[in-house]
């Protein structure tokens, strides 16, 4: 089947963002060994050098994968070539590129002295945008050019539709909040106060809003679901979504020197944050049960649907249990955010990145249906893996709030202390044994994305006679 | 009926949105007043120059700490331009280092080391050798022991970078981060 | 707040809404599918969903806002669903692609 050229580079993101995710999870893994094994690597390659890979490839497989799913939309809600797609190939070379180098000196270099040249070339030590100020100048150069890419494809055609619109006005506050990605602050409250401007208001905001508006149109190409339907809950959700999510950014201004406002306002609109999931997984039955649990795309259904539930259960019901303030003060930096980290970022975008992923193969193997057995596998392998690190994740937590917080006063003894504790060690293997399964899963995941729909049952008879079979 | 109409829920969509965006604008001009140095809850940098206590107030309900007396750094006092200097030295070491992708900063970071919000005032200095706590923790720096389960890795860190990180850490102790943490320093038994 | 109460607390703040999620997902498919078999469920969920709630606010020591919020949220989880979907349920007919 014809695709235009917007399409292909959007298959070239998703299978870049598919590769990041294996090395997310290697380095995930490796992140693990170092709580279980005591002193390994010490010196050759401390546990701050693999979590800065992990949690950088994190953000990346996820951001490459919301490109590439808009690059993939784009032409067909429009009908119409992208503008200016040659730069926009251009620079998913160049982001590709830079990923390699800015890894490379995260693995080879790891540190410089105090200055500036390490600031620009080696590493910016502020959580998730560690990366040097050239690779953040290079991120933004390219996230221009896929902006520019959407609104000059609008431009052109003379038309926008609701979901378009949507993005388009996301876009502008996602790329302008990334500017925090390039300051070095003296005062710690003043760099935290602005680095969460960054964190929230990407994951628990504008990432929230991209998702919704990729999610709409899976929903178009998936299930056929009208436009008037999935534009007018789009509007609803952005409304819900940013109406707690904006002031929900005071949860992370309880303890960082703000002033006590925070705790009432943060505290408030984030317990308010799960009343819209609640109405996405109400949304997400709702459509599973008017098409019986059933779709030309099982995967991609399925990974639609868990994409609902897993908001709910990682964002909602884990975020829930640790913010109000009474119970933050002792749960703040400790594994139990780690594990409502995890499961959140899974259940929000990383399900909504593999449906779209499945959306995308069904088309470009010229399959009328897609459906097999190894996507079950490791649908259920995943899941179970990200559960699993989340629970052990959380009883790890929920022991250092109460003996190395409440009841150890939060001194590095009690923190010692603490890393010894039954409870601790054990969940600690634990979460190492449940992401050995998600890393499984990932592999059947991969093996799964080469094959299927590539078998000539999974063919049309007209994709069948056009291959001369 | 206007809630058919999606129109209806785009105008709520903007108007929540410019809503909620207008308040935040409005605390973080008050915020950011308060947090800057010299401030309602973060003290200028020359308080480095005190001692610092971590108590509980009666008032608030919450620990949190107390600026004392005198309590030079390194045996020396600090103008307001010096100490600025020296613990923004101490930022770019700390950044440089990365840092935060082992410990926390009012539990924001990593959690595979201890929080460092007020490793200034912690008690386990006390069982290092040396004349000061200023020395004791700028000698741990340059060369990290061993400490149980977890091992400090050594970062490469020289005497004038060791020394801007410890006026960093006794700056930052002084924050007022409402009561977090809870009881630093003052464990109770788990039946209170 | 004592370390017995941190943890007890955060289990029922999680269980409520986990247990908001459960009533809401029952209802919905008991909708759908119009399976009579599945009210006992609802109505457990239900149940277990208020009993959380009113459990946080007798037995928890959160401040008395926080416990407002919870009952408040309670009554918001119980209406979400057939306002939820009673909302869908029109937007499909009106494009007729409500299928039985």
């Amino acid at each position: 089947m014809t695709m235009y050229r917007s399409q292909h580079l959007g298959l070239k993101y998703l299978a870049a963002s598919t590769v990041l995710f294996g090395a997310m999870i290697v380095f995930g893994l490796l992140s693990a060994l170092y709580y279980v094994w005591p002193g390994f690597l010490l010196n050759v390659f401390n546990f701050s050098t693999a979590k800065i890979v992990h949690i950088n490839g994190l953000v990346l497989w996820l951001l490459m994968g919301f490109i590439g799913a808009v690059y993939w939309f784009i032409p067909q809600e429009l009908e119409r070539e992208v503008e200016g797609i040659a730069l926009g190939e251009l620079m998913f070379w160049v982001l590709c590129a830079a990923i390699g180098v800015v890894v490379a000196v995260f693995i080879f270099v790891q540190y410089g002295g105090a200055n500036e040249t390490s600031m620009w070339f080696i590493n910016q030590g502020r959580k998730y945008v560690e990366a040097p100020r050239w690779a953040a100048l290079g991120i933004v150069a390219v996230a221009g050019v896929f902006a520019y890419n959407v609104m000059a494809t609008v431009w052109k055609a003379g038309r926008s539709t609701g979901v378009l619109t949507v993005l388009i006005l996301d876009l502008v506050p996602l790329l302008v909040l990334y500017l925090d990605a390039f300051p070095e602050m003296t005062n710690m409250s003043q760099d935290l106060f602005w680095w969460w401007w960054l964190v929230h208001l990407w994951v628990e905001a504008t990432w929230e809003v991209l998702i919704g508006c990729i999610m709409a149109w899976t929903l178009m190409h998936l299930v056929g679901a009208s436009r008037r339907v999935v534009e007018s809950w789009l509007y609803v959700e952005v409304a819900l979504v940013l109406g707690t999510g904006i002031l929900g950014l005071g949860h992370h201004y309880f303890w960082i020197g703000t002033p006590r406002y925070w705790l009432g306002i943060g505290g408030a609109f984030s317990a308010l944050e799960p009343l819209p999931l609640l109405g996405m997984v109400v949304h997400a039955v709702y459509d599973a049960g008017t098409h019986h649990l059933k779709a030309p795309n099982r995967p991609a259904f399925y990974w639609t649907l868990a994409e609902a539930f897993g908001n709910f259960l990682g964002a909602g019901v884990f975020g829930f249990m640790m913010t109000l303030p009474q119970i933050n003060m002792y749960s703040h930096g400790t594994q139990w955010t780690a594990s409502h980290g995890h499961f959140a970022f899974w259940g929000a975008y990383g399900c909504g990145v593999l449906a779209v992923l499945y959306l995308a193969l069904q088309h470009t193997r010229g399959a009328e249906t897609l459906d097999g057995r190894a996507w079950r596998w490791s649908f259920a392998l995943l899941n179970i893996g990200i559960a699993g690190m989340a629970g052990a994740l959380l009883v790890a937590g929920m022991d250092q709030a109460f003996f190395e917080r409440a009841v150890g006063g939060s001194t590095w003894d009690a923190f010692l202390a603490m890393q010894g504790r039954p409870w601790f060690t054990e969940s600690m293997w634990a979460r190492l044994v449940f992401g050995v399964i998600f890393a499984v899963g990932y592999a059947i995941l991969l093996y799964d994305l080469f094959s299927i729909g590539k078998k000539a049952g999974a063919l049309s008879p007209e994709a069948l006679a056009a291959a001369g079979r | 009926m206007y809630t058919q109409d999606p129109l209806f829920w785009r105008a709520g969509a903007f108007a929540t949105t410019a809503f909620m965006a207008a308040v935040l604008a409005m605390l973080t001009v008050d915020t950011l007043r308060q947090i800057s140095p010299g401030g309602a809850h973060v003290p200028s940098y020359s308080v480095i120059n005190h001692e610092i206590t971590y108590q509980y107030d009666p008032a608030l309900k919450q620990y949190g700490p107390k600026v004392g007396g005198e309590d030079l750094l390194f045996g020396r006092s600090y103008t307001d331009e010096e100490a600025s200097a020296l613990i923004a030295r101490g930022k770019l070491v700390i950044q440089s280092r990365a840092c935060i992708d082992c410990h926390t900063f009012f539990g924001n970071g990593a959690y595979y080391a201890p929080d460092l919000t007020r490793a200034w005032m912690d008690p386990k200095w006390a069982i290092y050798a040396g004349p000061k706590r200023s020395e004791k923790i700028a000698r741990f720096l340059m060369n990290p022991l061993r400490l149980g389960a977890r091992a400090m890795p050594n970062l490469g860190i020289t005497r004038d970078e060791a020394e801007a990180v410890v006026a960093y850490l006794k700056w930052m102790s002084s924050i007022d981060a409402n009561g977090f943490p809870d009881r630093f320093g003052a464990p109770v038994g788990a039946e209170q | 707040m004592t370390p017995q109460a941190i943890v007890v607390t955060a289990t029922l703040l999680g269980t409520f809404v986990a247990t908001a999620g459960a009533y809401g997902v029952l209802f919905c498919m008991s909708s759908m599918w119009a399976e009579p078999r599945l009210k006992p469920a609802i109505y457990a969920a239900y149940a277990a969903m208020c009993a959380t709630a009113c459990a946080i606010v007798a037995f928890t020591p959160l401040h008395v806002g926080w416990k407002l919020l919870v009952a408040a949220s309670c009554a918001a989880y119980v209406v979400i669903p057939p306002i939820t979907l009673r909302h869908l349920a029109r937007l499909h007919e009106k494009e007729g692609t409500v299928s039985s």
